[in-house]
């Protein structure tokens, strides 16, 4: 064991599996050591943690765990144990959860938005015309009450002035508090913004609910970043709920060990974060759960997520396939697809999570799922399709037969515009990085600069009026940053062109685009100069087209398939 | 590393679940008679909750007015949904209403709330366990014990069903007709291997089927059943899945050797799947452990090229091999009944037993 060791493990309790993960410091540096993978064990999310942290235990021969099963905390001189443990977890379900708001949409909208911070589910949506007649009043008091959401989230107008109305809505609320009914006693968290409404609100609910004020939706909108926003009570009521529902993990600790435990879409936000912050670009990243797909995107100051339960590739399939239809799946096979095999696959795996595909149809089927899901769930944003780094997570991207593979899955479903870089993560580490960086950013810094997330490449996708299909649209002469031979390439409309370029090896590019066509951000030019930076992939030209990218059709995915050499 | 999860197969095992009696509980079964989940094993007395309405804030009035708005009074019983109290509107003051939560009798009347208590309605202990009544003391308890074998499903649908088990299909694989349902199956948990035609579900209800147990049904139109979009008309435990595959051979050759045992049937979702038989008592035998996983096992393939395979593991840990479709994942040796040998992904697999 080095002299300077501080191991730390890092686990992911995800809706299928459980992801251990130990970084440890070599010659000054963390790095990951070893990764471990297990179901999630439903009842006590500890068997699965233990199954998965054996796995490390027998990768590097390393005890992890004392004979009674907790963890050795701190480490021993005879290196085994861990200095630190963090824990994320999305294996609960999801907090039901009721909104309500005033006035405008905007409020209703800001609470949406505040429970995408979580694993959560809107069960109701509660407005102010709910409480303008008696009778409608009762029926909504009465729907209330038998839907038993877990909290409920208020969220002030931005322009209400007029305190009235939120009054109106919370005796409405107070009164269908399922305490009268049912024994339940969800939380209700209101976010009184500028309203100014807070403490006549508190005088309605106070004695009736566990009432929780906060001042704001998300962290960081106001000046005083030092109070709790709605989403952080929201963190701590979807916490309270893991520990019921998910005992076991503290049977793990030492007895005087603590643990904070991260909701894992709370940790891609952080990772997301930290990943923009590190890398200085614009950044998406995109996580292709079992159950859940969910996107967060970072531009400087702003941070946008979006989750979608029950569409994953996994757990989440059949309601995926609802969602999106077959057809959206088989435009991208390259065979003539037995619909009702693809629904079988499709329904089975959703029964059976954690199967591998076998075949090739299978794996394209899932390939083809993935791509659908991607596009789906970014939202209709610009600066969403113009990232300057993406970066992917998932099951998907932990079993393919050629990272191209995964370059050709997030080109096709995500469609960036401009130059990206690539990234991804085929050992699923992104929540522990999340949880990380919270815990310590130098540490995460070191993880990600020793390859804990693979660069697949830098892409080049053109956005405008391509020319006609088949003629050149770019042509880019690469020079490499230190001495070597100048390349020249050039790519038609509606084509993909790879160039290999290895990984931490910088290319300088002059690139010459087709008359209607430019690169978001750069300066309209004769050449465009670039510094980009290679991958596994290489250098990726895309002239399929953007905003709008070519449809697929079996001849042009023959073709853009072959290009990233699939 | 995956490990193969088990799948429940459980050929017998010994349940005894105790219930507590209230002082006043009037048993309604003696020492000795069978159970099943629904029956009733106590008749109890009415409950004594009170729901409390808060009256004057829902009238938005102060508490020390409440009594001239009330419309019941001490003693008189209301409906679930009728007007408590009201206040008629005034000047720039709309009319408010407050409505009863429960239909009950008002209890108590205080300063600003109104307790009901919920109208008494025939309440009885039921069994929510299948077996035979045992150890019964009156004001205090008694158990339900049986000897079951019990098989884990991969899909519940439908909620919890009980009744004897009628095995209708010579082999695992083989089709359930619509035909084959006639009025002899009213009440009866109903084993079919493959279900292909929508008319086996409409005349099982027309038939009165208590519950089936299935194979597998097609894909295409039974979606709905994973997305919670759609029940079928009797509740349906799945053993396999999708497809034309049906039942597999460990489960149906279980199921066939105790036609006509009562069984119940719990189909709740995904992974929530079960039936349990009672069998004929024997000796009693505690729940066996999960099957462990190693070298013999009994398993089950489950997805892939040899879906529905049993037969028990020849390697184990797996190693990492390239599949013909290129992915590198940890594979594994298995041998049939037949005695065949073949090569699976072990994330592909389920330990039976």
């Amino acid at each position: 064991m080095p002299q300077d060791s501080a191991p730390i493990l890092a686990i992911d309790c995800g809706g299928a599996t459980t992801k251990a993960a130990l970084f440890d410091r070599i010659r000054g540096h963390y790095r990951l050591l070893g990764n471990g993978l297990a179901l999630t064990s439903r009842g006590d999310v500890s068997l699965g943690v233990r199954a998965a942290i054996g796995d490390i235990e027998r990768l590097r021969f390393r005890r992890l765990l004392a004979a009674d099963g907790r963890l050795i905390m701190p480490p021993r001189p005879d290196g085994s144990g861990v200095s630190a443990f963090l824990l994320t977890c999305s294996a609960a379900p999801p907090l039901r959860l009721a909104v309500a708001g005033t006035g405008s949409t905007a409020s209703r909208r800001d609470a949406h938005r505040a429970s995408q911070s979580i694993h959560a589910e809107i069960v109701d949506v509660l407005g102010l015309g709910d409480v303008q007649d008696q009778q409608a009043t009762s029926a909504r008091i009465r729907r209330l009450s038998k839907l038993s959401p877990d909290a409920i989230l208020m969220v002030a107008d931005r322009r209400a002035s007029d305190t009235s109305e939120l009054v109106e809505l919370s005796k409405m609320i107070a009164a269908a508090n399922p305490d009268l009914i049912n024994g339940g006693r969800p939380p209700v968290i209101f976010a009184e913004g500028d309203s100014g409404a807070g403490r006549s609100v508190a005088e309605v609910m106070e004695k009736l609910v566990d009432l929780r004020l906060v001042e704001r939706v998300a962290p960081g909108e106001s000046q005083a970043t030092d109070t709790p926003a709605a989403q952080d009570e929201l963190t701590d009521v979807y916490l309270e709920r893991l520990a019921d529902v998910l005992p076991g993990y503290e049977t793990l600790l030492p007895p005087e060990g603590s643990v904070g435990v991260v909701p894992t879409v709370a940790a891609l936000r952080l990772a997301a974060q930290f990943l923009a912050g590190h890398y200085q670009a614009r950044t998406v990243l995109v996580d292709l759960g079992s159950d859940t797909t969910a996107c967060v995107g970072v531009d400087g100051s702003q941070i946008k997520s979006r989750i979608k339960l029950n569409f994953g590739q996994g757990v989440g399939a059949a309601r995926a396939l609802a969602t999106v239809g077959l057809p959206a799946l088989t435009r991208w096979l390259p065979f003539t697809a037995d619909t009702d095999a693809l629904e079988q696959y499709l329904y089975n795996k959703t029964l059976r999570p954690v199967t591998v595909p076998e075949g090739h149809h299978a794996r394209l089927l899932e390939l083809a799922l993935g791509r659908e899901l991607l596009a789906r769930i970014v939202p209709p944003v610009e600066w969403f399709h113009q990232p300057g780094l993406i970066v992917a997570s998932g099951g998907l991207f932990a079993h393919l037969t050629h990272p191209s593979e995964a370059l050709g899955v997030l080109l096709d479903g995500l469609a960036p515009a401009g130059v990206t870089r690539v990234r991804f993560d085929p050992l699923s580490l992104l929540p522990q990085v999340g949880a990380l960086a919270r815990w310590r950013a130098s540490v995460a810094s070191e993880v990600v600069e020793r390859g804990a997330l693979p660069i697949l490449g830098t892409v080049i996708a053109p956005v405008g009026h391509l020319p006609t299909l088949g003629t050149p649209a770019l042509i880019a002469r690469i020079f490499p940053e230190d001495d070597g031979p100048e390349r020249v390439v050039q790519v038609k409309a509606g084509e993909i062109g790879v160039v290999p370029w290895p990984r931490e090896e910088i290319a300088l590019l002059e690139v010459s685009l087709a008359p209607g066509l430019n690169l978001p951000g750069m300066k309209k030019a004769k050449t465009i100069p670039l510094r980009v930076e290679g991958g596994v992939v290489g250098l990726v030209f895309d002239l399929r087209g953007r905003p709008n990218p070519l449809p697929p059709t079996p001849d042009r995915l023959a073709a853009w398939v072959g290009a990233l050499g699939v | 590393m995956i490990i193969p999860p088990p799948r429940r197969l459980i050929e017998t095992m010994y349940v005894r679940q105790e219930r507590k009696l209230a002082p006043d509980a009037k048993p309604l079964v003696k020492d000795d008679d069978f159970v099943f989940p629904s029956s009733p094993l106590a008749r109890l007395p009415a409950p004594e909750q009170v729901v409390a309405v808060p009256v004057a804030q829902a009238l938005d009035i102060p508490p020390e007015k409440m009594g001239r708005y009330l419309l019941k009074q001490l003693g008189e019983s209301v409906e679930q949904g009728e007007v408590l109290a009201r206040r008629e509107a005034g000047f720039r003051r709309p009319r408010r209403e407050c409505f009863a939560p429960v239909s009950g009798t008002v209890m108590y009347i205080t300063r600003d709330h109104v307790g009901l208590r919920p109208a008494p309605t025939a309440s009885a202990l039921l069994a929510e366990a299948m077996g035979y009544v045992r150890d019964l003391v009156h004001g205090e308890g008694l158990a339900i014990e049986d000897q079951q074998a019990l098989l884990e499903g991969v899909l519940g649908v439908g909620d919890e069903a009980h009744g004897r088990l009628m095995v209708l299909s010579q082999r695992g694989d083989e089709e359930l007709l619509a035909a084959a349902l006639d009025d002899s199956a009213a009440g009866t948990i109903v084993v079919g291997g493959v279900v292909l035609d929508d008319a086996v579900l409409g005349a099982a209800e027309e038939c009165g089927v208590a519950g089936l147990v299935l194979g597998s049904v097609p894909a295409h139109g039974y979606q709905g059943w994973l997305t919670g979009e759609a029940e079928p008309p009797v509740p349906v435990v799945l053993t396999d899945g999708f497809g034309p595959g049906g039942m597999n051979a460990q489960v149906f050759d279980l199921l066939r050797r105790q036609h006509g045992q009562p069984t119940w049937l719990r189909a709740f979702d995904v992974g929530r799947a079960e039936v349990a038989i009672s069998l004929v008592p024997r000796a009693f035998v505690r729940i066996p452990p999960p099957p462990e996983v190693g070298v013999g096992a009994q398993i089950r393939v489950v997805a892939g090229v040899a879906f529905g395979t049993a037969g028990r593991l020849e390697t184990w840990p797996p190693v990492p091999q390239r599949l013909p479709n290129g992915l590198v994942v940890p594979v594994v040796r298995i041998a049939s009944a037949d005695g065949q040998i073949t090569e699976v992904p072990a994330a592909n697999l389920e330990v039976v037993g």
